[in-house]
């Protein structure tokens, strides 16, 4: 330990003030504090004395996204076979995941290096969680050099164009899958592309209660083998890990109590998700439109609705600040899912939109928010 | 001719570019922007109108009637504009159709009437027909990148000719793609955006 | 001067009937130019659907081969507006193939097109669709060749009804003379297209089958 602090210290005048390597000094600043706990302290006031840092809330968001992560593996090699034993789901699954997450690292961490380096500032570990959001709602048959184009996207264009970490409007892993999405709409959309190559292939759920007008979504669901706790512990065609409902809620349970991600977006956004389901099923009976008759419970576990409530909603940068907004927020957001789930045809699924959307929305909320707050006070100084 | 004769003419190529430095005629060029054909006679008739609206708000300075200034430059850059309009029709009627209404338009782009109004209602003919000539080809410069890089990426083609190797495609054995987002157009935003981010950098300019 | 009432109207009023006089020559000088720019586009189209037109014809074979080989004609339906119409390739009573007009909506645009059949007036000889704003790479790849050549050889009538050809989503699951192979994620553009390709067939099925009847009798 002490021979790697020596190592770490032996090397650091090549980094700061006159060295050489002076520019490339992000880079260093990220390997010292990766390993070793930041020295610096606060020099005035105000000070306060907190156990987590940025790293630990990253690193508790990885750790809230395992299960998913876990069981999206063995469910990709599951659909691939679905005869296979479990150890070889899981192979088959890391070995397509594997590779599509080291590429969103590689390819996403240049560009959060170039940029550090470029605006002489430390590489933000936020980026940890980006790189591996980005990898798990991608189709797992996704081409590499798509995920490459992908997450650069969604570096320089979601984030560092608007100021970088801290600063950024958008989700950026969102905004890389929305760039994938619009760019190459055939390796996004259709049956195939949620199976590895060569599987047989069924319509996601999603697709399924879309297919036919004038039937209930319900009852296509189940014929078309689709049960209600077959989509809750997430054995279906999906993404990598927006599958299973049951593993992103033991996420969602960590992320809440930890404090990391807010409870006031998630519970904003069931609320506001069952709303409207509740409002078109009771206009199930007088449309065609078989999605209608979906109940909140169908919507909670079909395609990417938990997924994208409970780890890209609640990004603390891009989501509103204030309490009362959050609610609101994560209203908004998952009443428009319903919608574009609902209503737009063209879009078979609506999270990515409704949160980037949102996303678009925050700083209004908050801003309607705070002067509600003001003028409320107002009136109370005035009756003094 | 002096570099100051010149100046109306060569500023807009370049630094004072009416598109990434005072950000004015976006919208077409989002959207005449998907393959190169289109936008070079898109620019060729910006410029066309540009130019003659100039001159001939210019010729006409001292007699229009103040109060009636912008309905008379209007009336101008609208029949310099259906004019074009109807020849394209008539000469070059298959871009002319993928054109549609945005060579009518350019009516309604603002760097016609706001060259009219800034420069040729207080310039002499030669400085205004420079200046609409500038600003024009500035206009055009910008339209034909954007356009090169979407009809690049989104159709792997360089004006029609295709430069992508049809083998490397994914329904050719390959396994390249097509980048759909550059056929819309908010494709023609983002490179729009990368252009001016590229101008400012080097050019050093910043907005207050 | 150029301030008072009486100058300000009176150029405004000039201006305008110079611009007026103007533009007015230029549209009749060039009416018949566009005209024919504009017909000759359909004459193409149409050409493609019916198989006749090569790449490369120059405007003026395009006309050319239209007039010698095509005819337009009309529904008869005296006095209705909107009258629909239709054209036939090659020599009447027995012509090589009908074309007929087909449109409506897709997702995102009216789609519009052309279908023409073969002297049997069942078999599709081909289809073209010349207009449309669908997603490019998706319901956009209608217009594409390896596209319109799946409905080559397909049949709009069984057993004297009219079933019209339908695309399927994705690959069909049996092979059929009455469907073709779907394009992935354009289930929406070909959805519409099923639809109002059925709806146009429909509203023509009367001359195809009155026509029938006529080559029948000779």
């Amino acid at each position: 330990m002490r021979n790697l602090r020596n190592i770490l210290d032996g090397i650091a005048p090549h980094f700061t003030g006159e060295g050489r390597l002076q520019r490339l000094y992000p880079l260093y600043e990220m390997l010292d504090t990766m390993l070793y706990t930041p020295g610096e302290v606060t020099s005035r006031a105000p000070h306060i004395r907190d156990a987590v840092d940025m790293k630990r809330s990253m690193v508790t968001v990885i750790l809230a996204l395992f299960p998913a992560l876990l069981f999206g593996a063995w469910n990709t090699g599951h659909q691939h076979d679905p005869l296979a034993g479990w150890g070889t789901n899981f192979a088959v699954g890391l070995q397509a995941l594997l590779p599509v997450l080291f590429v969103s690292y590689l390819v996403g961490g240049f560009w959060e290096v170039l940029f550090a380096v470029i605006r002489r500032h430390e590489i933000n570990e936020g980026f940890l969680v980006t790189g591996m959001l980005y990898a798990l709602i991608l189709p797992p048959a996704v081409p590499l050099w798509m995920t490459a184009l992908g997450i650069s996207f969604g570096v320089v264009i979601g984030k560092e164009v608007t100021g970088g970490t801290g600063y950024n409007i958008f989700n950026p892993a969102l905004v890389a899958r929305a760039f994938v999405f619009f760019a190459y709409p055939s390796e996004m959309s259709g049956d195939a592309v949620w199976y590895l190559p060569d599987a047989v292939s069924a319509a996601t759920p999603l697709a399924v209660a879309a297919s036919v007008d004038g039937a209930s979504g319900i009852r296509l669901l189940g014929e078309a083998g689709y049960t209600l706790q077959e989509m809750f512990w997430g054995t279906v065609p999906g993404s990598f890990a927006e599958t299973s409902v049951a593993a992103i809620a033991l996420g969602a349970v960590l992320l809440a109590w930890t404090k990391i991600a807010s409870w006031r977006i998630m519970a904003g956004g069931l609320l506001g998700m069952s709303v409207l389901a509740l409002i078109g099923n009771a206009f199930a009976s007088s449309f065609t439109n078989p999605m209608l008759a979906l109940s909140p419970m169908h919507h909670l576990v079909m395609g990417s609705f938990a997924f994208g409530l409970v780890f890209m909603a609640t990004d603390p940068v891009s989501a509103a600040q204030t309490d009362r907004g959050r609610w609101i927020y994560g209203f908004g957001i998952g009443a428009l899912v319903v919608l574009i789930r609902v209503i737009n045809p063209a879009f078979a699924e609506g999270t990515m939109l409704a949160i980037l959307l949102g996303n678009a929305f925050s700083p209004m909320i908050d801003y309607g928010v705070l002067r509600a707050n003001i003028s409320r006070r107002r009136r109370g100084y005035a009756k003094q | 001719m002096t570099k100051k004769t010149l100046d109306p003419l060569v500023g807009p190529m370049g630094v004072n570019n009416p598109i990434t430095r005072q950000v004015l005629g976006i919208c077409s060029a989002l959207a005449v922007t998907v393959k190169m054909d289109t936008a070079l006679v898109m620019s060729g008739a910006l410029i066309f109108v540009l130019v003659g609206s100039n001159v001939m708000v210019s010729l006409l300075r001292n007699l229009i009637p103040p109060r009636a200034r912008i309905i008379v430059m209007l009336v101008i850059i609208a029949t310099l504009v259906i004019f074009i309009d109807q020849l394209l029709k008539a000469f070059l009627y298959d871009i002319s159709k993928q054109l549609s209404v945005f060579v009518g338009l350019i009516i309604t782009n603002c760097i016609v009437l706001g060259r009219a109004e800034a420069f040729a209602l207080k310039n002499g003919v030669g400085a205004s027909a420079l200046d609409g000539l500038g600003n024009g080809v500035g206009y055009g410069i910008i339209l034909v990148l954007v356009a090169f890089f979407r009809e690049l990426f989104g159709s792997g083609t360089f004006l029609g000719i295709q430069v992508v190797p049809l083998g490397l495609y994914a329904q050719h054995g390959g396994w390249y793609m097509n980048n759909g987002l550059m056929l819309l157009a908010p494709g023609a935003f983002f490179v729009l955006g990368l252009l001016v981010w590229l101008q400012r950098t080097i050019s050093g300019y910043t907005e207050d | 001067m150029p301030n008072s009432n009486r100058y300000t109207y009176m150029f405004v009023a000039l201006m305008a009937l110079v611009s007026a006089l103007l533009l007015s020559l230029v549209k009749t000088g060039l009416h018949e130019r566009q005209e024919f720019n504009r017909e000759l586009d359909m004459k193409k189209n149409i050409m493609m659907a019916a198989g006749a037109y090569r790449d490369g014809m120059s405007g003026q074979e395009v006309a050319d081969a239209f007039k010698r080989g095509f005819a337009i004609k009309r529904l008869s339906g005296a006095g209705r507006e909107n009258v629909p119409a239709y054209y036939v390739y090659g020599e009447e009573p027995a012509p090589e193939a009908v074309i007929l007009p087909v449109d409506g909506k897709g997702l995102w645009s009216t789609i519009k097109g052309f279908i023409a059949l073969e002297s049997d007036l069942n078999t599709v000889r081909g289809i073209a669709f010349y207009e449309h704003a669908e997603t490019p790479g998706l319901g956009g790849e209608i217009d594409k060749e390896y596209f319109t050549r799946r409905f080559q050889g397909k049949k709009i009538f069984r057993e004297g009804q009219l079933v019209s050809v339908t695309i399927a989503k994705g690959e069909m699951l049996e092979e059929s003379d009455y469907g073709v192979d779907g394009i992935s994620g354009a289930s929406l553009t070909t959805a519409g297209i099923n639809r109002f390709l059925r709806a146009d067939l429909e509203r023509f099925t009367p001359l195809l089958q009155g026509r029938a009847q006529q080559q029948e009798q000779r």
